[in-house]
């Protein structure tokens, strides 16, 4: 009885004391979490699960992540390359001449500046109506190009202008460009940058004076992969001291499409190649002032504005 | 040695955000980029004879808490400052030794390098700035010198960065400069 008692008084010592040491453990845990610390566990929190869900996603939800990651990439950089940028920049600082235009062309890539697109020695036609109307009806006869110089009315004789059958005026804004106006498939942009130099006269950025620019710069980045512009055969591949690393497609209806500058050739003469497969790396060989694709397309042996078949930044 | 690393929750929230938009495998150079810049502060700080108490892990990056009983001088702390940036080019220079393979990891360098010496707090140039200041001035000009000039170069970043995305740019620039200027709320303790 006596021991029954003491073991009773023992049990009753030891709840007390575990009832005690909760009570003072639920103090000591509501004194550590004040309001402050609370919000900041919280955050924690938060952002420790969408940390792991990003994670997480990226695996489970590969394609609807993937879908979101785009939408964003769109609106925050667009469309910059900043591996090719950052890239751009080594490659940039490694080079003996013309360091600082490259180190200056990298940031531009970095931050997301794209190029003014105007030069005063370019003459800006895609604006005007009568270039439009020539362009269109230049490119409706590309393939079977008889260049009917001395029928091409001046581009101040009004009277001359073609005028549509139903003598309504011509629509430029919504008239459909044509789909195929070369006869050579699908075509696509051999890279998606902007137009550093167009086509024509200009302003000769390493030897000087006025001289006519026989294709089209796009400023993309080191290392950027070029497309090919149609379906075709590789006509030829070289190198020199002008054009750096170059190669040439030939497409159908004597088109030929012609990328310089290259800082790798990936095909060899004679390969087929579908219209945007890789052919080559966008580099800076040759006489340049930085990394840009020269590209030029010719119709049978005549040289025309690129600018007219592939779309720009 | 440092007594422990604290990781906010702005910085998993960094995190984040850059893994789900890296999708080129730029994410792993950019962290070693960091790595070896925060590398450079930490030994000059233990060269110069400080201790580094705690390195926070920020949505502002890395942030290294010295030991205040073991102070350095504003020239050691200058020095220290400094050191991040050097370490940058010191590693983007190793990179381009090594030809093509290095030009991205020195592009990244490069960048992380220059961008840390904008004279804006709390980065490193912020940071040399007021050490700067602090040597001619008392503490409390230099702080209010520094955050002049912090929120003179975040406001005409966020307006470059602006003035960009108008002409259909990126957003990179205007993120910065708004990322800077939200930097400068919490700027009210500056310590040397």
């Amino acid at each position: 009885m006596e021991g029954a008692r003491h073991w009773e008084d023992t049990a009753r010592r030891t709840a007390d004391r575990r009832r005690s040491a909760g009570r003072a453990r639920r103090d000591r845990r509501s004194v550590a979490l004040a309001p402050r610390e609370k919000r900041r566990l919280l955050q924690l929190c938060v952002c420790a699960v969408l940390f792991l869900a990003v994670f997480w996603g990226r695996n489970a939800f590969p394609e609807g992540m993937e879908e979101v990651r785009g939408e964003l990439l769109q609106v925050l950089r667009a469309d910059t390359d900043f591996k090719a940028a950052f890239a751009s920049l080594g490659r940039a600082m490694d080079r003996e001449e013309g360091r600082e235009e490259a180190v200056a062309q990298a940031w531009r890539s970095i931050l997301g500046l794209k190029e003014a697109g105007w030069h005063p020695w370019v003459f800006d036609h895609r604006g005007n109506a009568l270039y439009r109307i020539e362009a269109a009806r230049l490119s409706s006869c590309a393939g079977r190009l008889v260049l009917p110089i001395e029928k091409t009315a001046p581009p101040d004789d009004a009277a001359a202008l073609p005028e549509p059958e139903s003598g309504e005026p011509v629509d430029t804004e919504t008239a459909e460009p044509e789909a195929d106006p070369l006869g050579v498939g699908g075509t696509a942009a051999p890279v998606m940058a902007p137009v550093s130099s167009g086509f024509g006269l200009r302003e000769h950025p390493i030897e000087g004076g006025e001289k006519f620019h026989n294709g089209l710069d796009l400023a993309a980045n080191y290392g950027s992969a070029i497309g090919a512009f149609a379906a075709g055969t590789v006509d030829y591949i070289g190198e020199s001291p002008a054009y750096g690393q170059y190669l040439q497609l030939a497409h159908a209806n004597g088109v030929t499409s012609f990328y310089a500058h290259c800082s790798r050739l990936c095909v060899q003469p004679g390969q087929k190649v579908a219209a945007g497969e890789k052919v080559a790396e966008v580099g800076d060989t040759g006489e340049v002032t930085g990394a840009h694709l020269h590209f030029e397309i010719k119709v049978n042996g005549e040289r025309v504005d690129p600018a007219d078949y592939i779309e720009t930044e | 040695m440092v007594r422990g690393v604290t990781c906010t929750p702005g910085f998993l929230l960094l995190g984040a955000v850059l893994a789900l938009l890296d999708g080129e495998g730029v994410l792993p150079w950019a962290l070693l980029a960091a790595a070896v810049h925060e590398l450079g502060h930490y030994v000059a700080v233990r060269l110069l004879g400080g201790t580094v108490k705690e390195i926070r892990l920020t949505i502002s990056g890395g942030e290294m808490v010295l030991d205040r009983r073991r102070p350095l001088t504003y020239a050691g702390e200058l020095a220290a400052v400094l050191a991040g940036p050097g370490a940058s080019l010191a590693l983007a220079w190793g990179a381009l030794r090594l030809g093509e393979p290095g030009w991205l990891p020195a592009g990244l360098s490069l960048c992380l390098g220059w961008f840390n010496l904008l004279p804006v707090w709390p980065l490193d140039g912020g940071r040399a700035l007021l050490m700067i200041l602090s040597g001619f001035l008392p503490h409390d000009r230099a702080t209010a010198g520094v955050q002049l000039c912090s929120l003179a170069l975040g406001t005409g970043l966020l307006a470059g960065g602006v003035s960009i995305l108008a002409k259909g740019g990126g957003a990179t620039l205007a993120l910065m400069g708004g990322w800077l200027l939200c930097c400068q709320i919490g700027m009210g303790k500056m310590e040397k």
